[in-house]
């Protein structure tokens, strides 16, 4: 299991801010061990973000996404209460779902 | 009206398509179908992949980013659009093994700018591609890199 995604959301004047980091390696399947051997491609590929049952932005990611995504973006409206949820799957089918609420 | 869906069919890309019907549920998301656009090589094929072939320069897209940065596998970059109905955003980098670094879905009422981080294996130019009422524009800025980040 992956950890909770970070997530911090708040409202100043009518538009509410999102910052975001998902826990993830995001390995490009190019990293080698010193070793010699290959690590195989792990990266999220998807991430959506709601505001309460509406989708707020929705992220397609390759493998050149920094380990450890990290999003800052701002939806008009939103309220001390109401919910944001950042839910991804990964390219082995793995999903993570996490909500807070909007201070 | 189901905006996402007007605005796959409006693009006509292929991305689009498949990143609607990925989130109608109508395809599940393999990693092939998923990964598509983004196993493309080189800034002009996938800007064509994204619909965006014969975009424009744009000084309404702002990248805002360091100019020299340490490390590549960390790589700040933010991108500002004022174009009037940005609706996707996409990042590319273009010395990267692959090239399109993520695409962003702005619904209504989401503001034209967000923030990430990126890998960038060497000095580079990061380019925007931005989506807007006027169709595809893009903005492009070199960003020096003294250690790659494995990209």
């Amino acid at each position: 299991m992956s950890d909770p995604v970070r997530i911090r959301a708040t409202v100043a004047e009518g538009v509410t801010q999102v910052r975001l980091m998902a826990a993830h390696p995001m390995e490009t399947g190019r990293r080698r061990l010193p070793e010699g051997a290959l690590v195989a491609a792990h990266y999220i590929t998807d991430l959506t973000v709601l505001h309460d049952a509406r989708v707020v932005l929705q992220a397609r990611f390759g493998p050149s996404v920094s380990r450890d995504p990290y999003l800052v973006f701002s939806f008009a409206g939103g309220a001390p209460g109401e919910t944001v949820s950042v839910s991804w799957r990964d390219n082995r089918g793995d999903t993570r779902s996490d909500t807070v609420t909007i201070r | 009206m189901d905006r996402s869906r007007r605005l796959a069919l409006k693009t006509g890309g292929r991305a689009g398509v498949l990143a609607w019907l990925v989130a109608a549920g109508v395809l599940p998301v393999s990693a092939a179908t998923a990964a598509s656009v983004f196993s493309i090589h080189g800034v002009d094929a996938v800007m064509e992949a994204l619909g965006a072939a014969g975009g424009r320069a744009s000084d309404a897209i702002e990248i805002v980013a360091a100019e020299i940065v340490e490390n590549g596998a960390m790589v700040s970059v933010e991108v500002i659009s004022r174009l009037p109905g940005t609706r996707q955003i996409a990042l590319l980098v273009d010395q990267n093994p692959t090239t399109l670094a993520a695409v962003f879905a702005l619904p209504e009422g989401t503001l034209p700018r967000l923030q990430t981080r990126i890998k960038m294996a060497q000095t580079s130019h990061v380019i925007a591609v931005v989506e807007a009422d006027g169709g595809f524009a893009l903005a492009r800025r070199e960003i020096k890199i003294v250690q790659g980040g494995c990209g």
